[in-house]
């Protein structure tokens, strides 16, 4: 019966207490047969990624931890020259330290770390072995029911559990993988990953104030799906959710006003649309 | 009402083992578990983790498993099943406080402190100071060498004895023992200092800390509203019941409730702003930068120039006052002096009507926005929330915004359902936050005696319960701590209000001198416990002169790290983490109230011993003995400096835990561990909210709904006992005073972009309290260093503290992400890297304070650490540019003050100043300069 975790991007707020209860429970400390210790900086098994959202006063931020998947098809096992690379029952993707020799004949380049997608395998200069996350394994073993970064969270954003539980099989579903472009099958499954927006304030520049309750519409240009929102008190919209690397055409309207199209925008970035000006029907 | 404990043997932090799902369950020990895992070695303690100090400031603990001499890991800690959480209940939801209460990364990482490099480990000695030659002119030069114990204890002596002497006494000694640190009960304190010279009974100079984090309440919004215990805010009594139920709108005006809250509160900041969220509240930022808050939480982000927010209130009064939408009747009945402000507000006075095109023209903020804001706040209930934070705390002329922003609440009824002034802090109760009852749920007779206060606190200026200190105790000389580098290098100096945090408004009528008389030899000794100052208070390159200065013949320092101050010492003592000794740790800073024993968990670090141990050594070689009668009321024991065990038991035996439960000292201390009192129902809290009285008759019920519901405003310590626009104090003794007016008026001055300096200096440079320090303390561990915010690694291999620094504003410099680049005025040179991002607004760079100093050059003042403070404008600059005299408001600013940006060749440096760089050398650069870089040998 194997485990997974399901992190919850929209509950992390970026405290970093995930990464830092990693380093508390590795550095330092040998955890062999499952993992050696270690270094004291350089390695970041589980890692806080912070992603700047779009900008002017439209400026936010995005958290995203990442760490090894525990894939069901793992790279790093599919690549190692020594078999070092082994799955728990837990499903825990393991590199026995006894086994790895840091692929030595390798010019001490780890396979496994080119290999896996997610940039999940460190190197220990001093060991001379690769590292990575075990799912706290010794731990687990030890009838600890998380890894230390789901215990710490402060959010609970980041769930563990056993994958044949209702709960989990709930938080599964309407969960994805970080980077479904590689079918490596992950035991790690995020919701709610960063989706771009269209944002902006909309001004009547006659009468200097905000626009309210002007309606917004952005239409994927491929698909047509259609978002929409009306501008708030501020004259503000979000145009949230939509998909990165898409083409959309953006309208505005409002009674009273002459409506605009605001061109064809993409979505590479967020797009921040810091002043739009509408114009009073003459 | 049934007080829970959790049995240290069976499991700390343990869960029940109550069936149910709840797949987040971390572990459940059985007691054959446990009784293995003790009988492995592992010893678990509840280590207290947070950075507020004052001896009581302690929140929820770390669960630290040490073992062998090392810790090997620290558990979030979790609030027993059978102790009854708060919950706040209202139409919109129930808020219920969770179980986990984890410390933040700063204090998490902390263990990486005991270990450090940085460590002072032994008395250290500088190595060219000898009471025959002192070389003062040295200090933030020389290294140190290592000298014993004995040796350094002797040197204390004598120069005591010599100071008593030739001065006739110690009231030439400056004892600067205030502020932060570490949070244990007696062992890791920063007044003990005080407490020496208080024994040794021939007087010392107490160092004030300034009003700093609440500064611009103290000395402005005071005048407004009174408000003296909650030192000039409304008090947080109460409050966030009526916030989750009825506000609409939240405008958070600065402050940062997921850096400060969630660092003092267990992620409490975080949780509220779900709650707000959950509750349908618009959460509105105005600030110049997209803080930690901001960025996940802020619904509007309205970017402001730094210091430049009472322009902003000022025109949302205009358009109130314009469209008729303002509380009119509140006006009338529960305030004083409306007519003169709507007078200046509509430029009837000096002819500049406060409209949003002249607000726009000073904030930056668009006229659109500003009429969009003034309607909202008038539409929608809104609540102002603070946590520190912004102009009113941190920038020049800080009264200036405090008063304009209580204006504004005033204007909408201050105290009607959903119209508050909220703060994030949210411990049960203190005597600096509440009146009369307390922020969340909590049992009044549990905010009483529930967790003990040591008494030292005294010192601090801070809180006896029923006793508060001011004014100073006999035989102290009060020298507020923004004017100690004057007091040194150009005495004397004048100023008013002592700064004393609980001292009432009516003290800032009072002149202050120092020295207090022409006779009086000034300052000869300094007695530094905070070892912060360099990075953590304005115009420090000053401080760094006065430390130097030959009138000033001895300074030691006692603390654990080599840092900031301890570089200008003569004597350095080492001091101890919380880690390396027992201690009793009084939880006041938590939600709810808890006492825990924290033990050891590993050896003391080289030859460092406690604060308490080490201020009780000298004292015992001075032959301080018992208790003057005079004092014999506020000490709990005969000694001054009782043995531990003594003063620890005695504390505890005041509390409810000891005289209501029944519980021993030695039950609490070897098996029980930790307390934690129960909240009260829903309907308990109902009952006191609506029982506990603000004015005879009057219950506090939620906030200041006291005082909107009262027929005439009355009872405030004002003039006239309402909340006034004219402060008719302020009227009496400064009528003429065009800094801080009886009225609030918005003030043109030089350090503001509209200035003809900003030619030379086109930048503002903003700090906050740090996201990855609290203030001063722990710059230098490695798991936070790492972090992109925290700092950046440059070129060169050395953690630069980063300069956030908006894309157009780096352009035009020519900088890019990461490039080192000095910030520098007229006052000196501070090195960053930059950290280029829109979450800072074009015209503003940001750079937090408390970054350890690292000096290239005391002559030239630059400092390659990132001591922002360093360059901050001395205190009297305003005094000496507009209003020459007694310095009216001794402020301290440390924000939005001007600045220019550039690249630095970092080459050329080191080849102009060799000796700086070659002194860090050898350092771990992870850690930063340390023992090998300031000790000999």
């Amino acid at each position: 019966m194997g485990k997974v975790m399901v992190i919850d991007v929209a509950e992390c707020i970026g405290c970093y207490l995930c990464q830092l209860a990693c380093k508390d429970e590795h550095v330092g400390n040998d955890w062999s047969p499952y993992a050696k210790p270690q270094p004291e900086v350089g390695h970041f098994w589980m890692k806080l990624n912070d992603m700047e959202r779009g900008g002017g006063s439209f400026t936010r931020v995005s958290y995203v931890p990442t760490l090894c998947a525990h894939c069901e098809n793992a790279p790093c096992m599919n690549v190692c020259p020594v078999n070092a690379i082994y799955r728990s029952d837990d499903g825990a993707v393991i590199i026995d330290p006894e086994k790895c020799n840091g692929c030595a004949d390798y010019g001490y380049e780890p396979l496994c770390q080119r290999a896996c997608p997610y940039g999940a395998i460190y190197f220990n200069e001093e060991l001379k072995i690769a590292q990575k996350c075990t799912f706290c394994e010794h731990l687990l073993k030890s009838g600890w029911k998380q890894p230390r970064c789901a215990d710490v969270c402060p959010t609970d954003a980041i769930k563990f559990g056993d994958e044949d539980d209702p709960e989990m099989r709930k938080l599964m579903e309407g969960a994805e993988p970080l980077h479904p472009e590689v079918d490596v099958k992950p035991r790690v499954l995020y919701r709610n990953l960063p989706r771009p927006y269209i944002a902006g304030t909309i001004i009547d520049p006659a009468a200097r104030e905000v626009v309210e309750g002007a309606s917004v519409t952005a239409i994927d240009v491929v698909s047509r799906k259609e978002y929409r929102t009306l501008t708030d008190e501020f004259g503000d919209f979000w145009l949230r959710g939509l998909e990165w690397n898409h083409k959309y055409l953006v309208k505005v309207e409002k009674d009273g006003y002459s409506p605009r199209v605001l061109g064809v925008l993409s979505t590479e970035k967020d797009v921040v649309l810091e002043r739009v000006e509408l114009h009073r029907k003459a | 009402m049934v007080v829970s404990y959790v049995d240290a043997v069976s499991a700390l932090s343990r869960q029940s083992g109550a069936a149910g799902p709840d797949p987040q369950l971390l572990r459940r020990l059985s007691p054959e578990e446990a009784e293995a895992l003790k009988s492995s070695g592992y010893r678990v303690s509840y280590v207290t983790a947070s950075l507020n100090g004052h001896s009581v400031l302690a929140n929820f603990p770390l669960v630290a498993y040490c073992k062998d001499n090392r810790i090997i890991r620290q558990l979030p800690f979790y609030i027993p099943d059978g102790v009854r959480r708060w919950k706040i209940v209202t139409g919109r939801g129930v808020f219920e406080r969770p179980k986990k209460a984890p410390n933040y990364p700063v204090s998490f990482a902390w263990r990486q402190r005991v270990y450090s490099p940085t460590r002072v480990r032994y008395p250290l000695k500088r190595v060219d100071w000898s009471p025959e030659n002192r070389n003062t002119q040295n200090r933030g030069k020389s290294k140190f060498v290592r000298i014993s114990w004995d040796e350094a204890i002797e040197i204390i002596a004598s120069e005591i004895e010599r100071i008593r002497k030739v001065y006739g006494g110690t009231h030439v000694v400056l004892v600067q023992a205030d502020g932060h640190g570490q949070s244990g009960f007696l062992h890791s304190v920063h007044f003990w200092g005080h407490h020496l010279f208080n024994a040794l009974g021939t007087g010392w100079i107490h160092q004030n800390r300034n009003p700093d984090s609440w500064e611009g309440y103290y000395w402005g919004a005071k005048h407004v509203w009174g408000f003296d215990q909650p030192i000039g805010r409304p008090p947080n009594d109460t409050t966030w019941d009526d916030v989750f139920k009825n506000a609409e709108m939240i405008v958070l005006t600065g402050g940062d409730p997921l850096t400060t809250t969630d660092a003092w509160n267990n992620f409490l900041g975080t949780h509220f702003m779900r709650w707000i969220k959950q509750a349908g509240i618009k959460v509105v930022a105005i600030s110049p930068d997209v803080n930690y808050t901001n960025a996940v939480f802020a619904d509007k982000w309205i970017p402001i120039r730094p210091n430049t927010d009472a322009a902003l209130y000022f025109a949302i009064a205009y358009l109130w006052i314009q469209w008729g939408t303002y509380d009119k009747k509140f006006i009338e009945t529960h305030t004083v002096g409306f007519e003169e402000f709507r007078r200046y507000i509509l430029g009837e006075e000096d002819g500049v009507p406060k409209t949003p095109e002249w607000a726009e023209r000073i904030t930056g903020v668009p006229v659109e926005t500003i009429k969009a804001l003034a309607r909202a706040w008038a539409k929608k209930r809104t609540t102002l929330a603070i946590h520190y934070g912004g102009p009113k705390i941190r920038g020049i002329l800080s009264h200036l915004p405090a008063r304009a922003e209580a204006y504004v609440m005033m204007m909408q009824g201050l105290g009607a359902p959903g119209r508050q002034f909220a703060r994030f802090q949210l411990p049960a109760f203190t005597l600096t936050g509440n009146e009369k009852a307390p922020t969340l749920p909590t049992y009044m007779e549990v905010v009483k005696e529930g967790a003990p206060v040591n008494p030292v606190m005294a010192y601090s200026y801070e809180l006896v319960p029923g006793r508060p200190i001011y004014p100073p105790p006999p035989g102290a000389i009060p020298l507020i701590k923004t004017l100690v580098p004057d007091a040194i290098l150009n005495p004397p100096v004048e100023w008013y209000g002592s700064g004393s945090i609980i001292a009432p408004t009516q003290d800032q009528f009072n002149k202050y001198r120092f020295p207090p008389t022409d006779d009086h030899p000034g300052i000869r000794m300094i007695w530094n416990e905070n070892s912060s100052i360099m990075t953590c208070w304005n115009d420090s390159w000053r401080w760094a002169q006065a430390f130097r200065h030959p009138s000033v013949e001895f300074i030691v320092t006692i603390h654990p790290w080599l840092e900031n101050d301890a570089y200008f010492s003569d004597l350095i003592l080492p001091a101890q983490t919380v880690y390396e000794h027992d201690d009793l740790v009084s939880a006041m800073w938590a939600d709810m109230r808890a006492i825990y024993y924290q033990d050891r968990c590993v050896e003391p670090i080289g030859e460092s011993k406690s604060d308490y141990e080490i201020h009780k050594m000298v004292a015992d070689r001075l032959g301080v003995g018992k208790v003057r009668p005079d004092f014999r009321d506020s000490w709990p024991t005969e000694e001054w400096f009782p043995e531990p065990e003594k003063f620890l038991r005695v504390m505890y035996e005041k509390t409810l835990a000891y005289k209501k439960y029944g519980i021993s000292w030695e039950e609490f201390k070897t098996k029980r561990k930790i307390v934690v009192y129960d909240a009260p129902t829903p309907e308990e809290w109902e009952r006191i909210k609506n029982t506990v009285e603000r004015l005879p008759g009057v219950p506090v019920k939620e906030g200041l709904r006291w005082y909107y519901e009262l027929p005439e405003g009355r009872g405030l310590n004002t003039k006239s006992g309402k909340m006034e626009f004219v402060s008719g104090w302020l009227k009496d003794y400064f009528p003429d005073d065009k800094l801080r007016p009886p009225l609030a008026k918005w003030i043109d001055h030089e350090e503001l972009p509209t200035s003809p300096k900003a030619k030379k200096y086109p930048l503002q440079v903003m700090s906050n309290h740090p996201r990855w320090r609290h203030h001063a303390q722990g710059d230098d561990m490695p798991w936070i260093r790492e972090i992109p915010t925290a700092k950046i690694k440059g070129p060169d291999g050395y953690y630069y503290e980063p300069l956030w620094i908006n894309p157009a504003d780096a352009a035009k410099r020519g900088i890019k992400h990461g490039d080192i680049v000095k910030v520098y005025n007229d006052y000196g040179a501070v090195l960053g890297a930059a950290y280029v991002t829109e979450r800072v607004r074009p015209g503003v760079v940001y750079m937090d304070h408390g970054s350890k100093f690292d000096p290239i050059s005391i002559e030239d003042r630059i400092d390659r650490g990132g001591a922002i403070d360093t360059i901050a404008p001395p205190t009297r600059w305003v005094y000496d540019k507009y209003q020459p005299g007694p310095i009216i408001v001794p402020e301290m600013p440390v924000s939005g003050y001007l600045v220019e940006v550039e690249k630095v060749d970092i080459e050329e440096l080191r080849r102009k100043y060799p000796e700086a760089f070659k002194r860090v050398e050898k350092m771990n650069a992870a850690y930063g300069p340390g023992y090998e870089s300031w000790v000999m040998g």
